[in-house]
């Protein structure tokens, strides 16, 4: 990769071998280098300009898409090309009198960008063709809440602005931001925290009100839909949850804030919630558990044994190890926990003349807990 | 020429640590909707100050806008701001031992505390000054205050502004000619004798710079130049309190040292730029002085030093000896040894002032993030900024802002930009 100097990096969403770097070439061009093998390989597109690009965004769904954001004779300027970097479209060049500093798509409607300067922030609405200013306080730094994409964000050294509206109108929004000199935003967009880092006042964090939080989860043997993870909702939203076992797990019910075993579930997302599906495994009961008494008999000592011999069920998967108890009054005791491939377990020293009620349980390896009983009583 | 080359590091699980990438956190319950500083710890050291009455008790100020002052009462182990200034804080200071005050110094006025830095009372200004830049208090005086600072406006000189009133009435008195620009570096008041001052700084004519290192015996009425033998910024200076004739000086060559209160200075052999210089008032023949990430320990009063690496980051800006605790503050916070500089490590939990130009979201884990901190380089967290932990190669930028990715399906793979081979 040759080149003198590097000023943006980008990953396609999809694809981590997939990276967009620019910068300005030795020869002074503004310059996107793609490799789509994580790096090994680079392929130089310069774009028609003497320059640097200061920003990257590529488009969420269709890697060919990208847009670049430089800086030429002292003042912003906006390439976008829809073939990779073949052919590159100029726009903004008599629009931007600052220097473009970040680039942001809408994540729902990708032909409408953001673009950070430090005369204020830009907003297209035809992917970079035409841009109007709509703010006019310089600024560093834009994001987009993906749960609310109206929500957009712009952070620069008098601190951040929030607009509702896709950036028709702002309000100040610094409650409790110590300092308030912003140098970048970002969203973490499962938890819908919003992260501003500042120049002397470390990351700092907040989370947009005017959501709850949905956390969805499930134990091991099945699925969910919408699938397990954190997810952001107005209040009052209702959401369908569906649970899936596998084909060796049952459907046990809900937990946290939802009970029951109703399936599919809706949910009312007016609080933070966390709703989990619980799943179990499927177990059988052991086959042909039967049991016999023997003796051994020396020339000193005679020692009596129970014999408990039982047929793995079929129906369990192969892992599943046994645990055997022996009935004494109410309460079983644990006499072996057994491996899977194990059918037959001799009980030494017994009494001869007492009756013994012996139970065998398959076990969920995963869980531990014990399946159907089968019990067998020796006299 | 510089030549940007791609680096793809793939963040050893060793420095994840075993709990890294957590995929299911717990949502927020209280929705406050209010900012908070998750880290990391530190910050661009602008001024640190030992309270004389208690080792464990320092103050520290910020490159901020607001100013943050922060303190500690254990030595460094923790942190909190006291203190928020929309004024720019220049330099801090205790009061003398059991005064209880603590003075602060904006751009243009001193503060005065009397409640721990819960409410500030700004002092009159004194007069003739265009910026005021370091601050002293008196050691036995609470209401006595030492301002170094710029004199005139049209031309410029270094002066200093004395008060013994709590800041009532002030004197003033130029120290350097007149320039068309003028900086101060140090001003050093004697602890044990506070009509012995010294103060460094330069003044510039036309564009010729002069170095400014001189002495006034009687509080500051009158002054002489000091500075035959060291053709050098003066950055620091530091008085043995056992030995009112002893001073060290701070310079571009290493450190000067002077037995006779700076009439004559000799040099080190073993010179090197240093920045900060303290002297441990249990053993005067201590002397620390502080570089960049390093230090340089003399324990023969001067004559020979030895250099100390590791676990310093960030140019220095103050050395201080406080008790058993060496401290090394810099542009990358602030560091402590309790083992007489042979070991450091970071004694700045709690202070959230970091200058960070950018950091990274994990796309597949809402946990991990990296931050790009100024003079640091970078971290990583796996729980979301509760901890933080630096990783294990050194690359910050403050001006290629965008110049780092995380791997959108793998959270321990950062993808970066790395300045300048070749």
């Amino acid at each position: 990769m040759q080149t003198t100097k590097i000023d943006a990096l980008a990953v396609h969403a999809r694809n981590s071998n997939h990276l967009f770097a620019g910068g300005r070439t030795a020869g002074g061009a503004m310059v996107l280098y793609v490799t789509t093998d994580g790096g090994v390989n680079w392929l130089a597109k310069t774009l028609p300009a003497s320059g640097t690009a200061s920003a990257v965004a590529v488009h969420p769904s269709n890697a060919l898409i990208i847009y670049v954001a430089g800086v030429k004779d002292s003042a912003g300027v906006f390439y976008r090309t829809t073939d990779g970097g073949g052919t590159w479209t100029q726009s903004g060049a008599k629009v931007f009198t600052g220097y473009l500093t970040a680039l942001a798509l809408d994540p729902v409607s990708p032909f409408r960008i953001y673009a950070a300067s430090t005369d204020g922030l830009y907003r297209s609405e035809d992917s970079g063709a035409t841009w109007t200013r709509c703010l006019e306080t310089s600024t560093a730094a834009v994001a987009v809440d993906p749960a609310a994409p109206s929500h957009v964000y712009a952070g620069g050294w008098a601190g951040v602005s929030k607009s509702t509206d896709f950036g028709r109108s702002w309000t100040d929004y610094n409650q409790g931001l110590t300092v308030k000199a912003v140098n970048a935003l970002e969203f973490v967009s499962s938890t819908g925290s919003l992260l501003a880092s500042t120049q002397g006042g470390g990351i700092c964090q907040i989370r947009p009100s005017g959501f709850n939080v949905l956390l969805l989860g499930a134990t091991s043997g099945g699925t969910i839909e919408p699938k397990a993870g954190l997810y952001r909702r107005k209040p009052g939203t209702r959401v369908t949850v569906t649970a899936a076992p596998d084909s060796i797990h049952s459907f046990l019910g809900w937990s946290g804030d939802a009970s029951g075993t109703t399936n599919p579930l809706t949910i009312t997302v007016d609080r933070d919630l966390v709703v989990r599906a619980e799943f179990l495994r499927n177990l059988y009961a052991p086959l042909e558990f039967k049991g016999r008494k023997e003796e051994n008999r020396s020339l000193l000592f005679v020692e009596y044994f129970n014999v408990l011999t039982w047929r793995p069920n079929p129906a369990n998967d192969s892992a599943a190890p046994y645990r055997l108890y022996l009935v004494e009054g109410t309460t079983p005791r644990l006499v072996a926990s057994l491996s899977s491939g194990v059918f037959e377990y001799r009980e030494r020293g017994v009494d001869k003349d007492k009756t013994y009620t012996y139970r065998l349980v398959a076990v969920d390896p995963e869980t531990n807990q014990d399946g159907p009983a089968v019990t067998v009583t020796l006299k | 020429m510089k030549r940007g080359i791609l680096i793809s590091a793939l963040i050893a699980a060793a420095v994840l640590g075993p709990r890294a990438a957590q995929t299911r956190p717990q949502p927020v319950r209280t929705d406050n909707a209010a900012w908070k500083s998750i880290g990391p710890d530190g910050g661009c050291l602008r001024d640190l100050a030992v309270n004389p009455g208690n080792p464990n008790d320092l103050l520290a100020v910020f490159d901020s806008t607001p100013s943050q002052i922060y303190r500690t009462t254990n030595g460094g182990a923790t942190w909190k701001r006291i203190s928020l200034f929309d004024d720019s804080i220049q330099s801090i200071a205790f009061g003398p031992r059991g005064s209880g005050r603590l003075y602060a110094l904006g751009w243009s006025s001193a503060y005065c505390s009397r409640n721990g830095g819960s409410s500030w009372t700004r002092l009159s200004n004194p007069q003739g000054f265009s910026g005021l830049e370091r601050l002293a208090s008196h050691p036995s005086n609470p209401d006595g205050l030492f301002i170094l600072g710029r004199m005139g406006s049209e031309t410029t000189s270094l002066g200093l502004a004395r008060t013994t009133d709590g800041g009532q009435t002030w004197k003033s008195k130029r120290i350097s000619p007149d320039g068309n620009a003028a900086e101060s570096y140090c001003l050093c008041v004697h602890p044990r004798n506070a009509s012995v001052i010294y103060v460094s700084g330069f003044y510039r004519v036309s564009s010729t710079s002069k170095f400014v290192l001189s002495r006034s015996t009687n509080g500051g009425d009158s002054w002489q130049d000091i500075s035959a033998g060291v053709a050098s910024k003066v950055f620091d200076l530091a008085a043995d309190p056992n030995n009112p004739s002893q001073i060290y000086a701070a310079t571009e060559w290493g450190v000067y040292r002077s037995s006779d209160a700076g009439q004559t200075w000799r040099g080190s052999s073993d010179y090197s730029y240093a920045y900060g210089v303290a002297v441990d008032p249990a053993n005067s023949s201590i002397i620390y002085a502080g570089y960049q990430k390093r230090i340089y320990k003399s324990t023969d009063g001067g004559v020979g030093w030895i250099a100390i690496e590791g676990g310093l980051s960030g140019n220095c800006r103050r050395m201080a000896v406080a008790g058993s605790a060496v401290y090394f503050g810099s542009r990358a916070g602030i560091y402590r040894s309790t083992d007489a500089g042979a070991t450091w490590a970071a004694a700045q939990a709690g202070i959230r002032a970091g200058l960070v130009p950018s950091f990274f979201v994990a796309p597949s884990s809402p946990n991990v993030l990296y931050a790009n901190v100024s003079d640091r380089g970078f971290f990583q967290s796996d729980r979301f900024g509760r901890t933080w932990s630096l990783l294990p190669f050194f690359y910050s930028c403050d001006d290629q802002g965008r110049m780092a990715a995380v791997d959108p399906a793998n959270p321990r793979t950062l993808y970066m930009i790395a300045p300048g081979q070749g």
